[in-house]
């Protein structure tokens, strides 16, 4: 190619072929996307973000945090339970039909044992089977007039890391501008956060002095985001309760900035309590929105 | 050798050649400006990870705040600005042509400048995007789009001049180079800035698009045709085959533009799929370059003028290949789930930017500094050019040897879930506390370039005064 033109209309070819490809395509695949109904919760989701939680995320934004954390759950696949409900008229044959699904397993299973599964419904039967033997044990109890139910169970290190339920998938950056979702976790990560670590304290005394709450926290300090003040006729109602080292001095009192109590409310707000149809869970209401003292000091 | 000095009279040169002096020593003094903030920010972060308080009371320098600023200065400010002299020095010297409209390339320098700064303060201020390579507050980019036009639009004019009318490898990689660039800033600005701007993980996509469309094919073409250019200069050789060249080019312009996107399971499966295939296909091109080179290089190192440059060039180009091959393997499956959110994204990135296209961009300037100037190296003397390589090389490398070893070590230990992330994390803060040193040393070397090159660019503004007074003088007389 010896001409300039040439080489001009060559190289735009390939640009206009990318730029379809990458940024005309995905706009009309994801662009369009809008909530959904999610029976499980009886409502739509996701919701849209209120303006206390849109300025956390301002804050969130500005101070970088995409840059150690990323918001993006990953599942490495399915594992299933299988769960006995109902024996229905044939219990006779249901008690093979459970020594036989075993073996299927590669799990012995005892005429005794099926004996007491069945008599304590519902009962798992199999636990963490992958996803052909789950289809071979259902093609047994087929027309055997048993109630044979599977609960599915995502895999993966996020997920025993207790990060979040499922994984993340589109739907749930729907509100998301910009979007956040991180490519670097030197923190873990926080998609999940405001469910497993749901005490606003706990985050403010994190964001004060990490150490104060994790040991051998390497985040850095966000001390900017708090006034050290001195204590007036009344402490603060927001003060924070630093202990040891980690305390103000007599008299003092660390107080959070709007920008801090933003912060915190975004990160609270941070959830993923639901299955959806492209990432399903066995779903249960109690699991939703229980915080867990333990998981705090460990899940850091 | 690819450019034919019996077209022109050596007088002839040497005014062509002038008449780059003072842009080229600009632009080029501005980016060791810039690389100088760079590697500072970099530093300043990498010091917050030993130390949590440090600075902890200022908004302006989190480590969040300071790694995109880093990456930013970086890029437009290094790396464009000095690949834009260089690209300038190769299109007047393959086409034997005189620099054309210097005075809006002094204007456009000089916005872009502006841009930048006004960009970095923003971002630093709190006007953070989210978008890595993209971090700026969204209006810097219209600023530093009307810069652009004004630079590379005198680069293209310059080069539709030119008398030598053959167009060589080097210059199809430098003008599809200069061609992607507003492209892919434009289309990437707008879809993420507009009023209206792409929706939900969509932006994932077009991000990762400009970010790859950066790396492989802006800057990375920067580099190979600086590859392409130095390396028979330097031996004093035309380039093995020109046909594996042009066969790479249109293999890393196919592909290049669809490597780097996402593997994130939000993302539909085909994107990370793609991206992969991509990557192994400028794999291969790089393979197909890299042995182009080799077998031009073959038995030239006694008939090199600068052996020291050769081999500079040499390492640079290992470390391109090694950065694309490596950013294969990390994008096939099973591979990808172990490196993915870890420090080896970073090691790949220094050693593309870094390892590759930084020293490439330096051993230009060493190259055409003087012969524009028609002075002394300005990066001569003890604590000139060999002490900047070495220093700026010896960091590089262990950057991205720390990250890379950091990032595969933190990816096995996060799949490992029977281990703490305060395990995984005290694992990568090991790595991030040797990288140090090697920022430490690129900071080092970015300083002692500054220092040359400002002084290099104060004598030559001393003289033109100087001259101009003298001038007026004689005229007066």
């Amino acid at each position: 190619m010896q001409k300039g033109y040439q080489l001009f209309f060559a190289i735009l070819a390939v640009m206009v072929v990318s730029w379809l490809g990458l940024v005309v395509f995905p706009q009309v695949q994801l662009g369009n996307q809008s909530t959904r109904e999610v029976k499980e919760i009886g409502r739509h989701y996701p919701t849209e973000p209120g303006s206390l939680v849109l300025n956390g995320r301002k804050v969130y934004q500005q101070a970088g945090c995409v840059s150690c954390h990323t918001q993006q759950i990953r599942q490495s696949g399915y594992a299933f339970d299988l769960v006995l409900n109902e024996v229905g008229d044939f219990p006779e044959s249901i008690s093979s039909k459970l020594v036989e699904a075993g073996k299927a397993a590669g799990v012995q299973v005892t005429n005794e044992k099926a004996q007491e599964q069945m008599a304590n419904l519902p009962s798992t039967f199999l636990e963490r089977v992958d996803f052909a033997v789950a289809q071979e044990v259902l093609q047994i109890f087929k027309d055997s007039g048993a109630k044979v139910a599977p609960n599915i169970l995502p895999l993966g290190s996020d997920i025993e890391r207790g990060w979040g339920p499922r994984q993340t998938v589109g739907l749930d950056y729907l509100y998301d501008q910009p979007l956040l979702m991180g490519q670097q976790r030197l923190g873990p990560d926080l998609a999940n956060v405001g469910a497993r670590l749901n005490d606003r304290q706990w985050h403010l005394k994190h964001l004060y002095h990490p150490r104060s709450v994790v040991t051998k926290s390497s985040m850095p300090a966000y001390t900017y985001l708090f006034d050290l003040q001195p204590i007036g006729e009344q402490p603060s109602p927001h003060a924070l309760a630093l202990e040891g080292d980690y305390a103000p001095e007599e008299g003092m009192e660390v107080v959070p900035k709007p920008e801090a109590l933003a912060l915190v409310d975004y990160l609270l707000s941070l959830k993923i309590e639901n299955p959806v149809f492209e990432a399903p869970y066995m779903f249960t209401q109690a699991e939703s929105g229980e915080a867990n003292n333990v998981e705090m000091e460990q899940a850091q | 050798m690819e450019e034919n000095p019996t077209s022109k009279s050596i007088s002839d040169q040497k005014d062509i050649d002038r008449s780059y002096h003072f842009p080229t020593l600009l632009l080029v003094t501005k980016a060791a400006g810039w690389l100088l903030l760079s590697t500072l920010f970099s530093l300043v972060a990498s010091i917050k990870m030993h130390s949590p308080t440090f600075l902890s009371n200022c908004p302006w320098v989190t480590y969040g705040v300071l790694l995109p600023a880093a990456q930013n200065a970086f890029i437009y400010g290094f790396a464009l600005q000095a690949g834009f002299a260089a690209m300038l020095w190769m299109t007047m010297r393959l086409g034997q042509v005189k620099l054309r409209g210097p005075g809006f390339l002094f204007l456009g320098t000089v916005l872009w400048n502006i841009a930048l700064l006004v960009g970095i303060l923003g971002l630093m201020g709190g006007g953070q995007s989210g978008y890595a390579f993209l971090s700026m507050p969204g209006f810097v980019y219209s600023m530093l789009f009307t810069a652009y036009v004004l630079i590379g639009g005198m680069t293209l004019l310059t080069f539709f001049k030119r008398p030598a009318r053959e167009i060589y490898p080097s210059q199809w990689f430098i003008y599809a180079s200069l061609y992607w660039f507003p492209w892919i800033l434009t289309a990437a600005s707008y879809a993420l800035f507009a009023s209206e701007p792409a929706r939900g993980v969509a932006q994932a996509v077009i991000h990762a698009w400009y970010a790859s469309g950066m790396t492989t094919i802006v800057l990375g073409f920067v580099g190979i045709a600086l590859l392409q250019y130095l390396v028979p200069k330097l031996t004093r050789r035309d380039l093995h085959n020109s046909n594996l060249s042009a066969f790479a080019f249109w293999v890393l312009l196919l592909f290049g533009g669809f490597t780097g996107l996402l593997q994130a399971q939000a993302l539909p499966a085909w994107v990370g799929t793609l991206s992969g295939v991509c990557n192994g296909f400028v794999a291969f091109a790089w393979i197909v370059l890299t042995a182009n080179l080799w077998k031009t290089l073959q038995g030239a190192g006694a008939q090199s003028s600068d052996p020291l440059a050769l081999n500079l060039v040499r390492l640079a180009a290992l470390c391109g290949l090694l950065g694309a091959l490596l950013n294969f393997w990390g994008s096939r499956p099973g591979m990808a789930e172990t490196v993915q959110f870890t420090l080896y994204v970073q090691g790949v990135y220094w050693l593309q930017l870094f390892g590759f296209v930084g020293t490439l961009l330096l051993v230009a300037a060493y190259h055409f500094l003087p012969r524009v100037s028609d002075q002394e190296n300005a990066l001569s003397g003890p604590f000139g050019w060999k002490s900047i390589m070495a220093l700026y090389v010896s960091g590089s490398i262990l950057v991205s040897l720390v990250y890379l070893l950091g990032g595969w070590k933190q990816g096995k230990a996060l799949a490992d879930a029977s281990r703490s992330f305060l395990e995984v994390q005290s694992a990568a803060m090991s790595f991030i506390r040797v990288s140090t040193i090697g920022e430490l040393l690129v900071f080092l070397a970015a300083a002692v370039l500054t220092l040359n090159l400002t002084r290099s660019l104060v004598s030559y503004l001393v003289g033109y005064v100087a001259c101009c007074c003298n001038c007026k003088n004689e005229s007066a007389q």
